[in-house]
């Protein structure tokens, strides 16, 4: 069987999703003695976000990496994620969302859509850069000119913090900063580390807004289509490609200190209690958004993972 | 049936030219409130987009009227001319057939599009997905009414060139 | 089905089907021969190839360029080059690559400036002596200026098609080689000029001939600072840009009172037909190319090409003797769209700067419009000339020779297209 698994990252061992593609797919071929054949598509080859999120419904890609923006355009209620400043670190955002709530979520998707979710790595928490000034909390936003990516949550994110946004393309975003459309952007270290964002960027501050989801998804037709030990190998080895890419972007979250300085950015730590301001000046105004637009059960059914893990 | 057929062309000439129109003045006008007013919208990029898709699509008709769907003929003009004129007559079903079911497909895709959202404006991806069906049908009738001077080469220069002399 | 993809794409294509439909027609008989794939992802493609904010600066040019023409300026720049360079040896041939060069910083399209501003030189070059097949073939030569210097149809084709290259990267990138095919065909028509006895005009443009000329060329040649140092100096995108160009064509339109309601309509029709007409090849294409990927076609010409040679001027010699051949027999745009796809992987996997290898890609192409048997701008000229497409051919061989030599230079030295886009910063 075919197995045509599609990400959006460059081929080289350095990007979190080729790795753990590579990964899975010696692991897939290995378990099942090459009953399954994974031929991997990277760096947007069969199309972007979106034609890739028809194309497991389509049955024309069997799998795919992805990120939260085409996942929200096909599964509306992903877009709960947007929730800003709402884990405190990586292993709380892990426990939620390998738990319960996590689960809940990937069901009601498959059910909704017919694409299986095995669950989700992260491409690094986001974080605003810019060119002007240190930003160390809200009352620092004011007067910035921010590109924010092309959805009305990110606009709402930005303005509710006191900054203007702009919303950009990905692709035009870096020719955006060099040429000074937009004076700083929000992105994790990843990014703004591969697509050389640092270059018109002096300040980065560490405030963590969100979590940019990748989430493993398969066309459930095809996962239907296995026998029982391809079904486990494939649930297996998804688990290994999501460590990998797991363990890959928190080094680079965990050394974001180091990596972002020796690009030449200044890093502007964000305290807890600054942090707290941030949450109170940004997470009304979204969740209000959020709730408009897909009902007030997934945010709370979120807040309350995020209250249980608060309380273990 | 003349008449309509001059009322469809002039129609469809509207239709592209009120697109591309459409499209500029928002895409310039985003420019001008970037730099005059600080504003800028996220919708502009989308429905920039989308309307000249359906621009293309639509003016696909136009363009085989006018002769500028380009093709290789030096087959076709090496053949005797009623050789060359039946080898025409061909492409002109082939065509026809590929459009239709282009057409097809493109119903069944804008119903399959429709529970999906676009990025930036939220509505049901769907419409914009009409621009293929709606392209497709036209070149149809287009084609429909053009296909004997297809055959003939006897193709129809733009609004733009009579203007020009 | 890559051989029913194949077949039937060269079948329909030597019949005389329309370029874009051989291509849709490939595909979806592929498609639904093998019964494999959703026919669905066929209208995906269509939809998706042409969705992309970059590839809409293609219709603002092509809109920006008919309104320019329709304003008249073409002739302005045609006096200035005239005043410029007409007196010396070859001297209208020179104004032929001249105009063209300037016209290019306006006109995104080969095909525009060879119906345009070089089919006029051309009954010019004849009226004053010159044999009329150097004359055409001079024309179509110069036209393929075009898509080189900046801004480019192809240029931004290529770049919505490869990740990490920019529209206004590559942009920059054709400004040396775009001057280089300038040059490179001067000093060929100053050998032809020379053998034949072309002369120039009998005395030099005077101090206030000169004057004039250039006051009248100064609104056309200030679209091209518009659009490129809106892009350099970080003003606007290059989409954006189009739309700027298209808005100061306006202005000026309105201000020189060049429009009637007429001509601004018809200006306005037959830039979205021209829009249309490549939109739908690039949307053809994209279920074409899209079917070779899945079925891993690339990956395959990769394996071959690396077993001949591991070294990279090898690999780009390779690619660059391919896509020379392909442009031969398809036309520029589907070749572009084709190609770039299958090609890129290859080259950048053995490092070589996709700046590089999209400014040889478009330059070997567009190359292929002045050969026979697939040459479009030949094409153009034949008809408005009225030349026989054979003795056309044979005139245009030392002109193609020195396009050749250009290509090369492209092909040896990287720097040749990375130095300006890298010192503004555009980079990989
Ligand atoms: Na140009
Ligand atoms: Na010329």
């Amino acid at each position: 069987k075919e197995l045509k698994y599609a990400h959006f990252q460059a081929a080289d061992l350095s990007s979190p999703k080729h790795a753990a593609a590579l990964a899975f797919e010696a692991c897939v071929e290995g378990k099942t003695s090459g009953s399954i054949d994974v031929q991997i598509f990277p760096a947007s080859q069969l199309g972007g976000g979106s034609e890739i999120m028809e194309g497991l419904q389509l049955g024309t890609v069997q799998m795919a990496a992805i990120h939260d923006g085409p996942i929200s355009a096909v599964y509306k209620p992903f877009s709960v994620l947007a929730m800003p400043y709402l884990f405190d670190d990586q292993a709380m955002a892990w426990s939620v969302m390998d738990g319960e709530f996590g689960d809940a979520l990937a069901e009601d998707m498959l059910a909704q859509t017919g694409i299986r979710n095995f669950g989700v790595a992260d491409n690094g928490v986001r974080n605003f850069t810019n060119n002007v000034k240190p930003v160390a909390e809200p009352a620092d936003m004011e007067g910035l000119k921010m590109r924010v990516m092309t959805a009305p949550v990110w606009v709402t994110l930005v303005e509710s913090l006191g900054a203007s946004a702009t919303p950009v393309p990905w692709p035009e975003l870096p020719g955006a900063l060099q040429q000074g459309v937009v004076d700083g952007q929000e992105n994790g270290v990843t990014n703004i580390v591969n697509a050389s964002l640092y270059q018109h960027q002096k300040y980065v501050s560490l405030d963590g807004h969100v979590f940019s989801w990748h989430a493993y998804l398969m066309s459930d037709a095809f996962f239907q289509s296995l026998n029982d030990d391809e079904k486990s190998a494939v649930e297996q080895c998804v688990e290994i490609s999501k460590t990998i890419h797991r363990g890959m972007t928190a080094a680079q979250d965990a050394n974001a200190t180091a990596i972002l300085s020796e690009k030449g950015m200044e890093v502007v730590p964000v305290s807890p209690e600054q942090k707290a301001m941030f949450r109170a000046a940004a997470q009304p105004a979204v969740r209000e958004y959020i709730v408009g637009e897909i009902g007030a059960d997934w945010p709370d059914r979120l807040d309350a993972a995020v209250e249980a893990y608060k309380a273990q | 049936m003349e008449k309509l057929e001059t009322w469809i062309v002039a129609t469809n000439r509207a239709l592209v030219a009120v697109a591309l129109a459409a499209v500029f003045t928002i895409v310039f006008a985003n420019v001008v409130g970037r730099y005059g007013f600080g504003a800028s919208f996220a919708w502009v990029e989308e429905v920039a987009r989308h309307l000249m898709i359906l621009g293309a699509f639509c003016g696909a008709g136009l363009a085989l009227r006018e002769g500028r769907l380009v093709a290789i003929t030096t087959v076709p003009d090496l053949l005797p001319e009623f050789l060359a004129r039946i080898l025409r007559w061909g492409i002109v079903i082939v065509m026809f057939g590929f459009m239709a079911t282009m057409l097809w497909l493109g119903i069944q895709f804008v119903e399959f599009g429709w529970d999906k959202e676009t990025m930036s404006t939220g509505i049901s991806r769907g419409i914009p997905y009409l621009a293929i069906p709606i392209g497709c049908a036209l070149f149809l009738i287009q084609l429909t009414f053009f296909a004997k001077r297809f055959v003939a080469q006897d193709f129809e220069y733009g609004v733009s060139d009579e203007a020009e002399g | 089905m890559a051989k029913t993809l194949i077949i039937l794409f060269f079948a329909t294509l030597f019949l005389g089907v329309p370029v874009a439909f051989t291509m849709g027609i490939a595909g979806i008989s592929a498609i639904f021969i093998d019964g494999s794939l959703n026919p669905l992802v066929a209208t995906q493609r269509m939809f998706a190839g042409i969705d992309s904010f970059p590839l809409m600066a293609v219709p603002f040019f092509i809109l920006a360029s008919e309104l320019m023409t329709a304003c008249g300026l073409t002739n302005a720049l045609l006096r200035f080059a005239n005043a410029l360079v007409g007196h010396v040896r070859g001297g209208l041939g020179h104004v032929n690559i001249l105009v063209s060069m300037l016209f290019a910083g306006i006109s995104g399209s080969a095909l525009a400036d060879a119906a345009g501003p070089s089919a006029i030189v051309m009954r010019m070059m004849r009226e004053a002596g010159y044999e009329k097949n150097y004359a055409g073939a001079l024309s179509a030569a110069t036209a393929t200026i075009g898509p080189i210097i900046p801004p480019s149809i192809l240029a931004v084709i290529f770049a919505i098609s490869t990740n990490g290259v920019t529209v206004a990267g590559l942009f920059l990138a054709g400004i040396v080689p775009g001057v280089l095919l300038g040059v490179s065909l001067a000093i060929a028509n100053h050998v032809v000029s020379t053998k034949y006895g072309y002369r120039g005009r009998e005395h030099r443009a005077t101090m206030s001939e000169l004057r004039s000329a250039t006051l009248s060329a100064i609104p056309a040649l200030i679209m091209p600072a518009i659009i490129l140092g809106g892009i350099l100096f970080g003003v606007f995108t290059p989409t954006e840009a189009g739309a700027v160009a298209s808005a100061y064509a306006l202005f000026l339109g309105f201000l020189l009172r060049a429009f009637t309601l007429r001509t601004l309509y018809a200006a306005f029709v037959r830039a979205a037909v021209v829009t249309s007409s490549v939109f739908l090849i690039v949307a053809m294409a994209s279920i074409f190319a899209w079917l070779l990927t899945y079925l891993q076609i690339p990956q395959e010409l990769a394996k071959v090409i690396t077993q001949i040679t591991d070294s990279r001027l090898g690999i780009l010699f390779i690619l660059a003797g391919f896509a020379l051949i392909c442009g031969f027999f398809i036309d520029t745009l589907p070749a572009l769209i084709i190609l770039t796809p299958i090609l890129g992987p290859i080259a950048y996997s053995a490092g070589i700067d996709p700046l590089q290898f999209g400014m040889m890609l478009v330059l070997n192409l567009t190359i292929g419009m002045i050969t026979p048997p697939v040459g479009p701008v030949l094409f153009v000229i034949a008809t408005v000339g009225q030349l026989k497409i054979e003795q056309l051919s044979k005139a245009v061989l030392p002109l193609l020779l020195a396009e050749l030599i250009v290509l090369l230079l492209v092909i040896l030295v990287p720097g040749v297209s990375t130095f300006i886009p890298n010192s503004f910063g555009f980079a990989n």
